[in-house]
């Protein structure tokens, strides 16, 4: 199945005709333009009107911006208004995922429908089924009574002719922490006290309603007032666009970035902290020990599961130790985190040493905007090459092999949790009291960071990729462990 | 020929690149498959949008996994 969809082409189309509009300094004055230009008159509307389409990519414009759509005080501003607001530095919060109210479709919360494919049989197993008496027959066709059903799903099961469909709500089935719900007009509210950014939502919506509010103006702005750009690659990046590395660190050189760094550079260091502290830990008693380099899996500790948080590893995440040296080589520079996932947004926001970020897609994009082919782009020989291990740390796996490799003396038997679902979820909440491991490896998403909800490559393509870099990179030394 | 440039592996043509795997085993044999570097359709006015796909010599815009396999399947009855 396709992984791609129009939602995302259509935001990608955006984010390259914003990053055009910055790089000719043209942005305050044409933005207003582009709901238009993207649905000129005349042409199909995918909603119901043009005017509604435009609306919405107003608002879609307006988290691209930075903005949280929730604070819109008038309807009225422009974009324009919104483009002065960001290029004059405003403050931010910590909220990343926002709603565009227009484009949520208030899918309906019912979860259970007869469908009018009902033929009003005689056994009527769906009466006969049902605990809660919450079907009744008139018109010759089964009708659910929604105030009676507790949506277990068995008229679905008996149903003879399947005429019983399940309708989701597609943003709430996928949150693993029912942190999306309807506010009282049916539209869709993250509640920031449970949400841990993990962007499933986002990927999940069919309207495209969910949106991340980027951090491109504030770069731009960054340049322009004379800083220094530099570059933090995730090391998932490895596996994106095709491309190799070599290319991909030089494009960010054409793109602008006066210095560039690997995460994975930072990884090594991860690695070295983590099996000496797994070390540690285990000689001190402690039964196992949780990885700590997602950070949405530590949201979901510090929101959902505070009785894991002993267990998780203070060890920090390669991103801050690469940033961290980052900042001691250059105090002054505008430090961005080039990322995968959303959830990496809300960390480098509470990170000390970084400062913006840059998905993978806006990213893409402004190679775009740029006409840049990384096919044509000269590789950049020379700098620092991560090991094999550090690169490993973009897949599901590759952290606990990666820990494997150093943690001398210490016998590992761990558990990979693959992705946060609900089923994951209790698996987490029971580990405190039953765990028999040693330790567990959490990646909030399928695949680790290659699945993230940014990426571009489908993940088993990226995998390959990465198993190519690690195949060209040396093993990891002990001498590289700090003291 | 599927354009692996990166102005269409953004805007979808990352899916395409495991187009081979969604041709029915039958007319594996007979389909070749390559990626290419930017077909230069991106560019001018009036192609059409990405991501392109080159099926002998006809251009596809837009290109999904299904309409790929529609021209494919039209090309092999001509």
């Amino acid at each position: 199945m396709s992984v791609t969809n129009n939602a995302m082409i259509i935001r990608r189309d955006l984010l390259t005709r914003i990053i055009k509009l910055m790089e000719r300094e043209e942005l305050e004055k044409k933005i207003d333009r582009i709901p238009l230009e993207v649905r000129p008159r005349g042409e199909d509307s995918v909603r119901c009107c043009v005017h509604k389409d435009r609306a919405v990519l107003k608002y879609k414009l307006m988290a691209i911006l930075g903005f949280n759509i929730a604070d819109e005080t008038d309807e009225l501003t422009p974009l324009s208004e919104y483009v002065r607001m960001a290029y004059n530095g405003r403050s931010q919060s910590d909220v990343v995922l926002t709603v565009v109210d227009e484009a949520c479709s208030s899918c309906r919360q019912t979860s259970y429908e007869v469908s009018n494919l009902c033929r009003g049989c005689v056994a009527r197993p769906c009466i006969n089924n049902c605990p809660k008496d919450a079907i009744r027959f008139f018109n010759g066709q089964a009708h659910i009574d929604h105030k009676a059903c507790v949506n277990c799903g068995k008229c679905l099961k008996m149903c003879p002719f399947h005429a019983i469909v399940y309708m989701p709500v597609p943003c709430e089935e996928v949150c693993p922490v029912n942190a999306i719900k309807k506010n009282d007009r049916g539209v869709e509210y993250i509640d920031p006290a449970k949400c841990i950014n993990c962007g499933k939502c986002m990927i999940a919506c069919p309207f495209g309603a969910i949106m991340e509010k980027s951090n491109l103006v504030d770069i731009f702005r960054n340049k322009i007032e004379g800083k220094k750009l530099i570059a933090l690659l995730a090391p998932a990046i490895a596996g994106q666009f095709g491309s190799d590395i070599q290319r991909i660190r030089s494009s960010f050189h054409m793109l602008g970035f006066d210095y560039v760094y690997e995460v994975a550079e930072g990884a090594e260091q991860t690695i070295f902290n983590e099996a000496a502290e797994l070390k540690e830990r285990l000689e001190e008693g402690q039964p196992f020990m949780t990885t700590s380099c997602c950070p949405g899996y530590t949201s979901l500790v510090d929101k959902h599961i505070p009785a894991l948080k002993p267990f998780v590893s203070h060890t920090r995440s390669p991103m801050h130790y690469m940033a961290k040296k980052a900042r001691e080589e250059h105090q002054d520079a505008c430090i961005v985190f080039v990322s995968p996932c959303p959830a990496k947004k809300w960390e480098v926001y509470h990170d000390s040493y970084t400062d913006y970020t840059l998905s993978f897609e806006e990213y893409g994009a402004w190679l775009v905007a740029r006409q840049l082919d990384l096919n044509d782009i000269e590789p950049l020989e020379g700098g620092y090459t991560p090991a094999a291990e550090a690169r490993g740390f973009a897949t599901s796996g590759g952290v606990t092999a990666a820990v494997k490799k150093v943690a001398e003396g210490v016998n590992i038997n761990e558990t990979i949790i693959n992705g946060i679902d609900k089923a994951a979820l209790r698996q987490l909440k029971n580990m405190p009291r039953n765990y028999q491991g040693n330790f567990v490896e959490v990646m909030t998403c399928e695949n680790g960071c290659i699945g993230g909800c940014n990426v571009i490559s489908n993940p088993r393509l990226a995998a390959k990729k990465i198993q190519e870099a690690m195949e060209n990179a040396p093993g990891i030394l002990a001498e590289k462990a700090l003291p | 020929m599927i354009c692996a440039g990166t102005h269409c592996y953004l805007m979808g043509g990352a899916e395409l690149q495991l187009f081979h795997e969604y041709l029915p085993a039958g007319l594996r044999d007979s389909v070749i498959v390559t990626g290419s570097p930017c077909l230069g359709n991106c560019n001018c006015e009036g192609s059409g949008k990405p991501p392109f796909v080159m099926v002998n010599d006809i251009i596809v815009e837009q290109a999904t996994i299904q309409s790929l396999l529609e021209v494919v399947n039209a090309e092999l009855k001509n």
